[in-house]
């Protein structure tokens, strides 16, 4: 394969990637079934996009050939080779085109995840400050209890956590109920789906004119709420649990209002209802190779030439 | 805090020790610096009563849950994932199908995903 045709092929893919891959999961149905493997899906659609194209900028500046040697040699190869392709116009340009993009691409997303991180443990640091001042400790819920009208249950994931009720909720809530609100709240501590979001919503952030990654975060949202439902009614029931939400959605005394539209809450109601079936081994297998292909394959594209080179030395030799 | 504003009337570090050694035995200075660092972050005003301060909360405990429930019910904290609301919210509509289907056992909405 011809070394120029690499990297405008990374970037492509990583175009094909982001468009494809949004609108098959996007509307796909299994994802329901299995939501855990639908958010390592979405996760690696990123993931892939973004190695792709810094796979691309370095496809650019650097022939994959210096790959053969060894890391001692590939430095010293790597600033000859600079050198070398610098001394025309057109390849200093492409050099510093390659380089720039892959950095630039790399550092960007890594900015973009720190920054959410950081800003949602400042922000949940915060709350949790000032419930600890403010709420009493339920010990035997092992949660903080807020004095409301509303029924409300939430939880602070990541580092600052805790999980909330208001005693409305409390009243609300029959025992098996409450056991399983608080089930999916820890649920969501216990799996870190934090850091799903942080590094789906820091994506995001990174690039936000890609419109995949703003479907990923999108979706990765719901799904983790579906995870959650899941592991609450591995112990409670998903009868249990469906009665919990509409008992949670429907809110309390005036003024909490009915919304004239739902956001989507019901639809987890109706698949804890529907207990769908679950995804066959052969379909799980299936997906989770893809998600590993999405990942390495920008990696194998830029090394190929390399095992080709490589196996031409050998022969040589 | 709890105690404060149980008390409803200021409280000095004697009141606070008095009302708390009930439930655990603490020492009179770690009270002390408790209230202290609370006065620092101004959830207490403070006032100088002959040798001692009497400390009084400076927000109302309804004030505190008030601004915590806004807190959470904030749509850019529900957009941003700070933190994860157990349930959003359903339309009229979706309530009344949905509980007709818990009551009467009903278990399949839509056949096809079967």
């Amino acid at each position: 394969m011809n070394p120029g045709l690499i990297a405008p092929l990374l970037i492509t893919y990583a175009g094909c990637a982001g468009v494809l891959g949004h609108r098959l999961l996007t509307s796909a149905r299994w994802t329901s079934r299995a939501p855990g493997l639908a958010v390592v899906l979405w996760q690696a659609i990123g993931t892939s996009m973004l190695l792709a194209t810094a796979a691309a900028g370095l496809a650019l500046a650097l022939p994959a050939e210096l790959l053969v040697h060894g890391v001692a040699d590939f430095l010293n190869a790597c600033l000859h080779t600079l050198r070398e392709r610098s001394s025309t116009t057109a390849g200093a340009l492409t050099v510093s085109a390659g380089l720039l993009l892959t950095m630039s691409v790399l550092a960007r997303a890594a900015w973009g995840v720190a920054s959410e991180l950081l800003r949602a443990r400042r922000c949940r640091g915060r709350q949790l400050a000032d419930l600890r001042i403010a709420c009493r400790r339920d010990d035997l819920m092992n949660a903080y209890v807020l004095d409301d009208k509303r029924t409300l249950a939430y939880c602070l994931p990541g580092r600052h956590r805790a999980v909330v009720i208001t005693t409305a909720a409390r009243t609300a809530l029959t025992s098996s109920e409450l056991t399983a609100v608080l089930q999916h709240e820890r649920a969501h501590l216990r799996w870190r789906h934090d850091l799903v979001l942080s590094s789906a919503a820091g994506l995001r952030r990174a690039f936000p004119f890609l419109p995949a990654l703003a479907s990923a975060e999108r979706a990765c949202r719901a799904l983790v709420e579906m995870m959650a439902d899941d592991g609450a009614a591995r112990r409670s029931g998903r009868r249990t649990v469906a009665s919990a939400l509409l008992r949670m959605a429907s809110g309390d005394s005036p003024p909490f209002a009915l919304a004239a539209n739902g956001d989507g809450s019901a639809q987890r109601v109706y698949r804890m209802l529907d207990s769908p079936a679950r995804l066959g081994v052969v379909r799980r297998t299936g997906t989770g190779l893809v998600a590993a292909a999405l990942v390495l394959g920008p990696l194998a594209a830029t090394a190929t030439p390399a095992l080709a080179a490589a196996s031409g030395h050998c022969a040589f030799l | 805090m709890q105690i404060v504003w149980q008390e409803d009337a200021p409280a000095t570090v004697k009141d606070v020790l008095a009302q708390l050694h009930r439930e655990k035995p603490l020492a009179y200075t770690t009270v002390m610096t408790v209230l202290d660092n609370l006065h620092r972050k101004g959830h207490l005003t403070r006032r100088r009563r002959g040798r001692a301060y009497e400390y009084s909360a400076a927000r109302s405990r309804e004030a505190h849950h008030a601004r915590l429930m806004n807190e959470a019910l904030d749509e850019s904290a529900d957009r941003s994932g700070t933190l994860l609301k157990f349930v959003g919210q359903m339309s009229p509509e979706e309530l009344a199908d949905l509980r007709r289907m818990l009551e009467t056992g009903e278990s399949s909405r839509e056949p096809e995903t079967r």
